[in-house]
C-alpha cells in the first residue's frame, strides 16, 4: 500500500527538474544559444560556472544537498568549429554538386578538360579551414548517479536537434563523458552504499525492534532490572552487541560483494566508521520502538512500516531527485537519507569532506536515539 | 529479626485496585507463601518489594533497607533472587550460558557449576534453553535467581504449569534452599504447595489479606477444617455472607 502510493506519486509525471553545472568556455553567440535551448526544455535547473574557476571544485561547493555533481563544459572554440563544420558542409555540398554535374554531362564535356575539372574539384574539397571541426561538449558526472544515462541522452539529444535547428545541418555531436572520480568501479560498486545502507537500517528499525519487544514480552527485561545491572548498562550493552552484529553482517555482504561481483569499492577506515555509527544510529531507533511497543507482531508491523518508505524515500535505490517536491523534502528526514551520502561520498566518490559533514548528521541522530531510548524504555516502573 | 516488613500496601492500576491495604511481615530463615486466586494481587506484592513497581501508598522495608531510596533499592537487588511468574531465560542461549550471563552482573556471584550441581543441571548444561522442558526452565530459573547466593529468594507461582511429580521435586529444591539458611517468599495458587512448604501462609484475595498465620493457627481458627483449603473455602464463605462476591477461578 505504503509502496503503491510511493511509486505513484513518483511516476505520475510531476516533472522534475535536474540540476546542472554549466561552463561555457566559449562565451560567444552561439554558445549562449545552445544554452538557452538547454534551458527551454525545462529539463534541467542550470547554474552557470564563471569561466575561470576549475568546474569540479566549484560544482562540489555550490551543489545542492541531494544532488549529485553534473557538469557540461562547452569548450573553447565551440563556435568556431560549428561555423568551421557549416563550412565544410556547405563545401561539401557544392563538391558533391560539382561531381555530379561533371557526372551527368561528361558526354559534353571534352576528354581533355575531364583531367582539369576534376583536379578542380579535388583541390576545392581540400580547402583548408584550419582544424577538422569536431562538435564536441564535455560531460561530467558523479559515477554513482542513478540518473546519468538518462541525461546524458537528453543533453545529447537536445545538442543535436540545437545544431538542427538553428543550423540545418545534420552532424552529430559527440559529448565526451567524463567521470569525476578516476577510479575504476564495476556497474556493482554504485549499488554497495545503498544495499550497505539499507540493510543496516533495516536490521536496526526491523531487527532490534523485534529482539527488545521480545524480551519486553517474556519478562526478560524485568528480571534484568532486579540485578545490580543499570538500564543504561543495558541500553548501551544492546547497542554496542547490535552494532557490531550489524558490522560482522555488512563485512559479511563486502566479502560477498567482493567474491561474487568483484566489486571494487572496498571500505576504507573512515568508511568503517561510517558503517559503525549508521548502525549505532539505527539500533537506537529501533530499541526506542522495541521499547515502547510490547506486542511483538506490532513492533514488528511498525518496523516494516518505517524500514521500507524510508528505503524508497533516502535516496538508496531510487534518485531523490526524480521524486516530487513534497517527497524531497520528507527525504530531508529519514535518517537513512545521510548514512547513503556519507557511504556514497566516502565509499564511490573518495569524497571525505562531504562523507564527514553528512557523517555529523549521523551522529547528532545516534546520540539522540540513544538518549531518547534511554527515556522511554521503561526499566523499571516507577 | 525481619527480612521483610510491608505496611498497608496500596496499588492501583488506573480505576483498578489490585492491592488494598496489605500488611506482613516474613521472618528470617523461613518460607513465606501467598496463597490466591488469580488476579488476587501476588504478583503485583512481589514485584513491588522487588523494587519494580511502586506502590500508590503504603511503606515496605526489605532487608531492612527502604524500598523507596535509591541507595536502598541498590543494597535490595544485590541481595535478593527473583524467579518471576512464567520465566524464559534467553532460548538460544545454552543452560549455562544463561546461568553465566547473570552471574556476570554481580560483583560477588557464586560458581555456575556448583549452582548447576546443586540443581541437578550438569548434564543439560550444554543445552540450547529453548529445547529444554518445563521443569527444566523452571530449575534454570532458580539456578539464575541463586546466582548470587540471595539472602532473601522471591518465587512467584514456581510450580505452576509443571506436572505433579516434577512439582514435588521443585518443592524438594526449595526445601534444600531453606536448609541452606535462604529466606523464601513464594506465591502459589496450590493449597497443598503452601501446606508442604510454608512456615507461614496469607491468604490473598481481591488484594487483601484475609487471613494468615501457620497452618496449625489457620486449622485452629477455623473449627472444623482439615485442610487449607477448607480454611479458604470458609473464609470465602464468610465473605459472602457479608455480601462479597464469590471468585474462585484458576483453583
Ligand atoms: N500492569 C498492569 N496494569 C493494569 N492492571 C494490572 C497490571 N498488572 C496486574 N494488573 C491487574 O491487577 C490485578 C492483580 O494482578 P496480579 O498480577 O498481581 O495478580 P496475581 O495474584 O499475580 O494473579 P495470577 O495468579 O494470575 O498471577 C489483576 O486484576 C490484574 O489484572
Ligand atoms: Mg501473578
Amino acid at each position: 500500500m505504503m509502496l503503491l502510493l510511493i511509486f505513484g506519486s513518483v511516476f505520475s509525471g510531476d516533472s522534475q527538474s535536474f540540476d546542472l553545472f554549466i561552463q561555457d568556455q566559449d562565451d560567444s553567440e552561439l554558445s549562449k544559444a545552445f544554452i538557452n535551448s538547454l534551458n527551454q526544455t525545462k529539463l534541467f535547473n542550470l547554474k552557470l560556472i564563471p569561466k575561470n574557476l576549475d568546474a569540479k571544485e566549484y560544482s562540489k561547493e555550490k551543489r545542492s544537498f541531494f544532488t549529485s555533481i553534473r557538469i557540461l563544459i562547452i569548450p573553447k572554440g565551440f563556435q568556431d568549429n560549428l561555423l568551421n563544420s557549416i563550412f565544410s558542409n556547405r563545401i561539401n555540398i557544392t563538391v558533391s554538386t560539382l561531381k555530379e554535374l561533371a557526372n551527368r554531362f561528361q558526354r559534353f564535356i571534352p576528354e581533355e578538360q575531364k583531367e582539369n575539372i576534376n583536379r578542380g574539384i579535388e583541390s576545392f574539397s581540400k580547402v583548408n579551414l584550419g582544424e577538422e571541426g569536431e562538435l564536441s561538449l564535455i560531460f561530467i558526472f558523479d559515477p554513482s548517479d542513478l540518473n546519468k544515462d538518462a541525461l546524458r541522452g537528453s543533453i545529447l539529444s537536445i545538442a543535436n536537434s540545437f545544431y538542427q535547428r538553428a543550423l540545418g545541418i545534420e552532424e552529430s555531436v559527440s559529448l565526451k563523458s567524463e567521470e569525476i572520480v578516476i577510479r575504476r568501479l564495476s556497474a556493482v560498486d554504485y549499488y554497495l552504499p545503498g544495499i550497505l545502507g539499507a540493510f543496516i537500517m533495516t536490521n536496526g528499525v526491523i531487527g532490534v525492534t523485534q529482539v527488545v519487544s521480545e524480551y519486553r514480552r517474556i519478562g526478560f527485561i524485568k528480571r534484568l532490572a532486579v540485578t545490580p545491572l543499570t538500564k543504561f548498562e543495558w541500553i548501551l550493552g544492546n547497542l554496542v552487541t547490535q552494532t557490531l552484529l550489524s558490522l560482522v553482517l555488512a563485512g559479511f555482504m563486502i566479502l560477498v560483494g567482493l567474491l561474487v561481483f568483484r566489486i571494487v569499492a572496498l571500505p576504507d577506515a573512515l568508511t568503517l566508521i561510517i558503517l559503525m555509527v549508521g548502525a549505532f544510529c539505527f539500533s537506537g531507533l529501533g530499541l526506542i520502538f522495541g521499547g515502547i511497543i510490547k506486542d511483538v507482531e506490532a513492533a514488528t508491523a511498525l518496523g516494516n512500516a518505517i524500514a521500507f518508505p524510508m528505503m524508497f524515500l533516502s535516496g538508496s535505490f531510487f534518485p531523490i531527485e526524480i521524486m516530487p517536491d513534497i517527497m524531497q523534502y520528507i527525504s530531508k528526514f529519514m535518517p537513512l537519507t545521510y548514512l547513503q551520502l556519507a557511504l556514497r561520498s566516502s565509499l564511490i566518490l573518495k569524497d571525505s569532506s562531504t562523507a564527514l559533514s553528512n557523517l555529523y548528521i549521523v551522529v547528532i541522530l545516534a546520540l539522540i536515539f540513544l538518549i531518547v531510548g534511554t527515556i522511554t524504555v521503561r526499566w523499571r516502573e516507577r | 529479626m525481619k527480612v521483610i516488613e510491608a505496611f498497608n500496601l496500596v496499588k492501583d492500576y488506573g480505576s483498578l485496585r489490585a492491592l488494598d491495604g496489605v500488611s506482613f511481615d516474613v521472618n528470617y530463615g523461613e518460607i513465606f507463601a501467598f496463597v490466591g486466586p488469580n488476579g488476587a494481587g501476588k504478583t503485583t506484592t512481589l514485584e513491588i518489594l522487588q523494587g519494580l513497581r511502586k506502590a500508590t501508598s503504603g511503606k515496605a522495608r526489605v532487608l531492612g533497607y527502604d524500598l523507596n531510596s535509591k541507595e536502598g533499592l541498590k543494597n535490595i537487588v544485590k541481595k535478593i533472587g527473583v524467579l518471576p511468574q512464567n520465566f524464559e531465560a534467553l532460548d538460544r542461549l545454552t543452560v549455562r550460558e544463561n546461568v553465566s550471563l547473570f552471574a556476570k552482573m554481580y560483583d560477588k556471584a557464586l560458581n555456575v557449576d556448583e549452582i548447576l550441581n546443586f540443581l541437578g543441571l550438569e548434564s543439560k548444561a550444554n543445552i540450547i534453553f529453548h529445547k529444554l522442558s518445563g521443569g527444566l526452565k523452571q530449575r534454570v530459573g532458580l539456578a539464575i535467581s541463586l546466582v548470587n547466593d540471595p539472602e532473601l529468594l522471591f518465587l512467584d507461582e514456581p510450580t505452576t504449569g509443571l506436572d505433579p511429580h516434577i512439582r514435588r521435586e521443585v518443592w524438594s529444591l526449595i526445601k534444600r534452599l531453606k536448609e541452606r539458611g535462604k529466606t523464601i517468599f513464594l506465591t502459589t495458587h496450590y493449597m497443598e504447595e503452601a501446606e508442604r512448604l510454608a512456615d507461614r501462609i496469607a491468604i490473598i484475595n481481591k488484594g487483601k489479606i484475609i487471613s494468615m498465620g501457620k497452618l496449625v493457627e489457620l486449622l485452629n481458627q477455623y473449627k472444623g477444617s482439615k485442610s487449607l483449603e477448607d480454611v479458604f473455602l470458609m473464609v470465602l464463605g464468610a465473605k459472602i455472607g457479608e455480601g462479597g462476591e464469590l471468585e474462585l477461578k484458576g483453583f
